[in-house]
């Protein structure tokens, strides 16, 4: 470490001399931007990954949020272990090819998804992009705070404290004005989500059953049917969804990476996938015993239910680590979607978008997500508000507004003005192209038979 | 590796200027036409599962 101290005095004196031209976030990203400059130099490898992880692994494990974890604890209720885990390694896996196009796109132009959508194609598609997805991501929101309301119901809370304590924290983490520090604030409440896989060890897993399912891709019980083709659209749209690309390249941007860090950028991608796809599997896994049980969930709304129905087949500790990962599940997943919200509004409008802002200066910016915060919270407060409908909603507009999101990344990546030499290659452009097709139209074909479930048949 | 140029090479941020409309080719018009549909499509059947559901 001898070369951190003329770093870090380089680092005063610079931030002295520019302090004029420069504003606050600016300088705060260079600070963190110099420990990264100095730890490359002196080939500090595991604390360069440390220093430059932390939007993938976020993306990954704010993705695994309430309704999720309501579709893999479905999957393992229903199914057990089975199809369905190698089936949820492989949508991890398109979502890591997924999401490493935004990490290449925020080092390579600097600049967020709603922002190069907005300069790129024209104000029509950049406000359309900005407004389904804030409006998607309310309504996300909402689902959010039912998990957080359904976790603290489990362990007794009333729902006006649970959910009061999610929007405290919510908007105390951005409070920080410090990107650096809301984003280690939230990779120590990500951990949480982890909780699943030793309530699944409660479960007493077959490892044998595990592995043969990961080899064969089986067993299925009950074959191809209407539930199994809506779980694997479910399971589907649980990996992907929009708020993940705006949310991975601004924070890209905001951490202040370069082409550089691109190495680093993968693996936390990568690490994100996996440990999110430990966990998933781990939900599936856990819920098994309802399977083995032939346990009625159909009247199930929350994950909270899972937990209860859970207790007397793992116990009391395990469906309280069940209940707490739920808990978990719904707040990191609202801390991360109203800071994309954040971060999509103001880059479409041409204010400042980053969490060193001071809140004066970013007044749009935490107006967002204070403002979408309140707005789902107060929602899921409201005496007889319909929240199934909504939940149900929600998934619907996700999977339909997939495709308009994932056709501008393509297109973005592919854009050689701004991405240079980093631009997708045609090997990228087959999978990235084919998982963008594939996951468009099946996103598109479960809206559609959602809101009309007669076309599968029965 | 002077100071400043130590702090430029930490700070990508001074790309701020926005960037040019893009030339779109025939392909790309194709595609965003194609998404409009799409949307024209998508935007009724949201608000239909939003009151049906």
């Amino acid at each position: 470490m001898t070369e951190q101290a003329p770093i870090k005095d380089c680092a005063a004196s610079s931030v002295t001399n520019v302090s004029d031209a420069r504003a606050r976030e600016d300088r705060l990203r260079a600070l963190d931007r110099l420990k990264v400059v100095g730890n490359r130099a002196s080939g500090h490898n595991l604390r360069l990954l440390w220093l430059l992880s932390g939007p993938g692994v976020l993306v990954m494990l704010g993705e695994n949020d309430g309704p999720s974890m309501v579709s893999y604890a479905t999957t393992g209720a229903r199914y057990g272990v089975g199809f369905f885990v190698p089936f949820i390694l492989l949508t991890f896996a398109m979502a890591f090819i997924v999401q490493e196009m935004t990490v290449r796109l925020g080092a390579a132009t600097h600049r967020g998804h709603a922002e190069l959508i907005f300069q790129r194609f024209g104000p029509f598609w950049g406000y359309f992009a900005m407004g389904d997805l804030v409006f998607g991501n309310i309504l996300t929101l909402v689902t959010e705070f039912i998990a957080i309301q359904a976790g603290g119901v489990y362990f007794g809370l009333p729902a006006w404290i649970s959910v009061g304590v999610g929007v405290v924290l919510v908007i105390g983490a951005m409070a920080m004005h410090r990107y650096a520090t809301w984003e280690r604030l939230l990779m120590g409440l990500a951990v949480f989500n982890l909780l699943f896989i030793p309530a699944a060890l409660y479960a007493h897993p077959n490892g044998a059953a595990l592995a043969r399912a990961i080899a064969t891709w089986r067993p299925l019980a009950g074959g191809f049917s209407k539930t199994f083709l809506t779980l694997v659209l479910a399971n589907i749209g649980a990996t992907v969804t929009p708020w993940m690309i705006f949310f991975q390249q601004s924070a890209v941007v905001d951490k202040g990476m370069t082409p550089a860090d691109l190495t680093q950028g993968r693996m936390d991608t990568a690490i994100g996938a996996g440990l999110a796809a430990m966990a998933a599997i781990a939900t599936v896994v856990a819920t098994t015993p309802l399977f083995a049980a032939h346990i009625d969930i159909s009247k199930f709304a929350s994950g909270a239910d899972f937990a209860s129905a859970l207790r007397p087949l793992i116990g009391t500790t395990g469906a309280t680590l069940f209940a707490i990962a739920i808990l978990e599940a719904g707040l990191v997943a609202a801390m991360t979607i109203s800071t994309s919200s954040s971060y999509a509004l103001a880059e479409t409008l041409s204010a400042r978008s980053s969490l060193n802002l001071g809140f004066a200066e970013g007044k749009l910016f935490y107006g967002a997500a204070l403002g979408s915060t309140l707005i789902a919270a107060g929602i899921v407060l409201l005496p007889g508000a319909p929240l199934l409908a909504m939940t149900l909603t929600v998934n619907v507009i996700a999977t339909l507004l997939m495709a308009p999101a994932l056709l501008f990344l393509l297109l973005l990546v592919n854009d050689r003005e701004i991405m240079g030499p980093l631009a997708n290659r045609w090997r990228g452009n087959l999978l990235g192209g084919g998982i963008v097709i594939a996951i468009s139209l099946i996103g598109a074909l479960y809206g559609v038979t959602t809101i009309f479930p007669g076309l599968l048949g029965e | 590796m002077d100071d400043s140029e130590r702090f430029e090479t930490s700070e990508p941020a001074p790309l701020r200027r926005p960037l040019p409309r893009r030339k779109l080719g025939p392909g790309a018009v194709a595609l965003l036409f194609i998404l409009r549909i799409y949307v024209l499509i998508a935007v009724p059947l949201i608000g239909l599962a939003f009151f049906t559901l």
